[in-house]
């Protein structure tokens, strides 16, 4: 029996807590008139009249647009209806709006209207990207409008769009275009003389900014180096330089300022050299020293590692007379020089010279007023090899230390 | 002197004590701060992802066959991402009543347009709960620089519910499906909505999965159930395993259990399991991989015993805002259209117990939720059949004109459950019903010192079944398979009078061996 009165108590509890779905008739009825379509920023007047509406629940006026909604709740104080003003904020984007009429939860009336937009209005949203593409027809950049109207609204689709064109050549072109979903466009394919192209552009009669499309040079061909106030002695004093031809790409247009030249020389020692030039109109130009070692130098340059020049090959004689060696044994001290070049002259501070004692590492050393000095005083007694190098001359000797 | 010292040193222990305590606080402190990395939205300052929380269904149609350049395939997804944020942000912004991260997803000049009605609807005391749910999105223009993008969001369809704050009431609850024509600029790494033009809704082929072949599938025939030409009768039996009930059950699924206890199902007599998919378990809109492989392995093990299964959908999921529809719609379509072909299959059984919800919700926002569900069940898996599992059977006649059949449960006394049916027969004449859950604990003790014993047991399903026959031999699902050792609180709550009876509402004691009520259930 308790059982029984629990159960029932537990039913009744449940049935007054479980509400039936509801959608609400009211009664109330409406008729809602407004017109199918309006221009952007245009006050809108719609006329409604609601039937058995009660007094204090009022209606809920929804306007919906792509940036949201917004909500009105009038008052209907005639029973034949009445006209009802829109805030004109409302109206200013475009697209289309739907106004639903509501109450206590029940959709009553319904319409939708066409927003349509204003005409084109300046500043005109322009890009064009790239903004630097090779002077090659297989290039192309992209000019893109978004124009829209005075109250930001894209315009309509078909608005016509001219672009008009200086290319590098000097000709013109003019494109007719227009808007499609929301935006109009024109591939600008590049020509194949380098410079820029100057695009202006109108939009339903609307100018915009100037743009500018820059069009390089593709990659340079190879091409070739020489040399330039070349003095063909192996002193690493005198300098001497190296120019490129004119720098071009396949349309002959000349490479831009500033691209980058390397240039590698291998020297008669076998040493590596790299140098960077840059390009002013067309033409790369570095200076390098001579080497100081006599031998075959050879040279050659490079850009971005694909267009390559020709290889020069120079070969720099020796500029000394001879290599004369003093060895005074009791001293321990090695003379050598004084060294003279081809017209008698000392040669120069700073000349190269190598010494191999037993077969290790060379001892650099530089002459001084014609003279270098290697001192022997570290050597065990006995004898010794000793091997003098300048500029390719040698001197081979044998010495006895006690 | 002397009396005092042993205070002191008790003093001086405690304090030491407490000293040491802080100390291995503050060390554990420092401990976790210097093993803890910072997270990679924190450090770059990047957005979080969206998660599970907001996932409307977006598909990509061809593209224009002009579009100024192809899109990348990272490029799209970063558009769509990008593109359903703003939106995110958008309906967060209604909710907040003030902006909230809507500065990345639009342009400068676009920002004012966005947040006037945000504003607007804020200041004249409204609050807008909105949320995007189906996107079709085809591309029109890509730019050479890949900074630009037009493209239409065909028939998106949005769902609104716009309230008064003050009195708190409900003006409009609406649907739209309209075509967008968007234009949005990359700056920054953000797509950014630039315009957006709201234009009337165009016919799109959505390439929908269509009905096929079924005769391998239950089907329903003249209010009867069907499976290959021959009318089949589910008699079966909820079910959870035995040591690992409700949140357990998927957290620590195993597959040789479930087996045993299909062996088990297939040897007592009955065709039928019903099982339950937690909706958080399964990973809210993003659907766990891992969950649906088991998914996927419970069915072929059911199929491998010859049992058909009820799927009961959205359990534990209690939250009807809109803000969440799009979650569940994303765990509906990855299940449903994953298992739309399984034979195992005997329905869908869309929400376990809507109608207790009624209680804590809005229940229009519940069945409005329903019936969303119950249309986008019907898209993703033409093939099955559909119910909803009311608890009570006075609900259970709600959108029966749209469900294959309907389901109710009752744990109410007999008599009580007799004019149950009779009242739930002459409101849906025309479709089979299904006593989806019913049962008895057989538990008296401390907790219930009048309740039940096996005996009791036995003798209530006897009699529910005599009741079920004489209304048509309605079929039926007993609660449940086993005697639980836990419930856990969000079943029942902590109270020891609730949880000790819930725990032995089975048909099988812990141990797996029969109670005598397994007897009755054979046919």
């Amino acid at each position: 029996m308790m059982r029984l009165s629990c159960y029932c108590l537990l039913v009744l509890t449940l049935l007054a807590t479980c509400s039936a779905p509801s959608r609400r008739d009211t009664g109330v009825r409406v008729s809602l008139t407004a017109p199918d379509s309006l221009v952007v920023g245009q006050p809108l007047r719609i006329w409604l009249r609601a039937d058995h509406l009660t007094p204090g629940r009022p209606l809920s006026l929804v306007w919906q647009t792509a940036w949201g909604p917004r909500l009105l709740e009038p008052t209907i104080a005639s029973p034949a209806g009445q006209w009802l003003s829109l805030p004109a904020a409302w109206t200013q984007r475009s697209g289309v709006a739907s106004l639903r009429i509501w109450h206590q939860g029940r959709l009553l009336a319904s319409h939708a209207i066409r927003l349509v937009p204003l005409p084109t209005a300046p500043p005109l949203d322009l890009y064009l990207g790239s903004k630097a593409i090779v002077a090659s027809p297989r290039y192309w950049s992209m000019l893109t409008a978004i124009p829209a109207d005075r109250l930001l609204n894209p315009v309509a689709d078909h608005t016509p769009v001219l672009i008009d064109m200086l290319r590098p050549n000097d000709s013109r072109q003019r494109i007719n275009t227009e808007t499609r979903n929301l935006v109009a466009y024109q591939r600008i394919t590049a020509q194949t003389k380098a410079g820029k192209t100057m695009v202006g552009i109108t939009v339903d009669g609307i100018a915009g900014k100037e743009k500018e499309l820059l069009e390089v040079p593709d990659f340079p061909l190879d091409f070739t180096i020489q040399t330039a106030a070349f003095t063909p002695i192996a002193d690493q004093r005198q300098v001497f330089r190296v120019r490129t031809s004119v720098l071009t790409d396949r349309n002959r247009n000349v490479v831009s300022d500033g691209t980058l030249v390397k240039f590698r020389c291998e020297d008669p020692d076998g040493t590596i050299r790299q140098v960077s030039g840059y390009t002013l109109r067309g033409v790369a130009e570095v200076a390098l020293e001579n080497p100081g070692w006599s031998g075959r130098l050879r040279l050659s340059a490079s850009v971005f590692g694909s267009a390559r020049s020709n290889q020069l090959v120079l070969d720099f004689p020796t500029s000394i007379n001879g290599l004369p060696v003093w060895i005074d044994a009791a001293s321990r001290v090695v003379q050598i020089g004084p060294i003279t070049e081809t017209l008698g002259q000392l040669a120069p501070n700073g000349l190269p010279i190598r010494v191999y004692i037993d077969y290790r590492p060379a001892l650099a050393l530089e002459l001084t007023g014609g003279m270098a000095r290697v001192d022997l005083s570290g050597l065990a007694p006995g004898q010794h090899r000793l091997l003098i190098e300048a500029q390719g001359m040698a001197t081979d000797l044998t010495i006895t230390l006690k | 002197m002397t009396t005092s010292r042993p205070y002191s040193r008790v003093l001086i222990a405690a304090i030491g004590l407490v000293g040491i305590a802080l100390l291995v606080a503050l060390v554990s402190q420092l401990w976790v701060f210097f093993h803890s990395g910072a997270r990679r939205e924190e450090a770059l300052n990047l957005t979080t992802a969206m998660l599970d929380v907001h996932t409307p269904r977006v598909t990509w149609l061809p593209d224009d066959p002009e579009t100024g350049r192809p899109m990348e395939n990272s490029t799209r997804e970063e558009l769509m991402g990008d593109y359903i944020r703003a939106w995110y942000q958008w309906q967060l912004s209604y909710l907040a009543g003030r902006p909230v991260g809507m500065t990345e997803y639009f342009t400068p000049d676009a920002l004012p347009k966005a947040t006037a009605a945000v504003f607007d609807i804020t200041a004249r005391g409204h609050r807008l709960h909105q949320t995007d749910v189906e996107h079709h999105l085809q591309l029109h223009f890509y730019s050479a620089d890949g900074q630009i993008v037009s493209f239409t969001d065909h028939r998106m369809t949005l769902k609104q519910r716009l309230y008064r704050l003050e009195p708190g009431e409900k003006i409009a609850d609406d649907q739209s499906t309209v075509d967008y024509q968007v234009v949005m600029l990359l700056d920054d790494g953000y797509w950014r909505i630039k315009h957006i033009v709201r234009q009337p809704a165009t016919a799109i082929d959505l390439h929908e999965p269509t009905p096929r072949d079924c005769t391998q599938l239950v089907r329903m025939v003249r209010n009867q159930f069907v499976i290959n030409g021959r009318p089949f009768v589910p008699n079966g039996v909820n079910y959870y395993p035995q040591k690992t009930p409700w949140s357990s059950f998927w957290k620590q699924y195993d597959a040789k259990i479930v087996d045993r206890d299909f062996a088990r199902v297939r040897a007592l007599g009955l065709n039928t399991v019903r099982v339950f998919v937690n909706f958080h378990d399964f990973g809210r809109g993003n659907v766990l991989p891992e969950r649906v492989a088991e998914l996927q392995n419970l069915l072929d093990l059911a199929s491998r015993h010859g049992l058909r299964v009820l799927v009961t959908l959205f359990d534990f999921m209690g939250d009807y805002r809109l803000l969440n529809l799009t979650a569940t719609d994303r765990q509906l379509e990855t299940l449903l259209s994953r298992f739309n072909r399984h034979p195992a299959l005997l329905a869908w059984d869309l929400k376990n117990e809507p109608d207790i919800d009624y209680k804590h919700h809005d229940p229009d926002d519940v069945n409005d939720w329903l019936n969303w569900i119950l249309t986008r069940a019907r898209r993703y898996d033409p093939n099955h059949l559909i119910t909803i599992g009311w608890a009570y059977p006075e609900s259970a006649s709600y959108l029966a004109r749209y469900v294959d059949f309907v389901s109710f449960h009752s744990y109410r006394s007999l008599p009580q459950l007799d004019q149950d049916i009779a009242l739930l027969r002459k409101a849906v004449p025309n479709k089979l019903l299904l006593l989806e859950e019913y049962g008895l604990p057989s538990y008296r003790g401390l907790w219930a010192p009048f309740g039940h014993t096996e005996a009791d047991q036995l003798t209530y399903v006897r009699s529910v079944r005599t009741i079920l026959n004489k209304h048509g031999n309605i079929p039926q699902l007993v609660w449940t398979l086993y005697d639980f050792d836990q419930v856990p609180a969000e079943v029942v709550g902590k109270k020891p009078w609730q949880v000790q009876p819930q725990k032995h509402f089975g048909i099988l004691h812990t141990d797996g061996t029969p109670k005598p009520v397994a007897g009755a259930l054979t046919p």
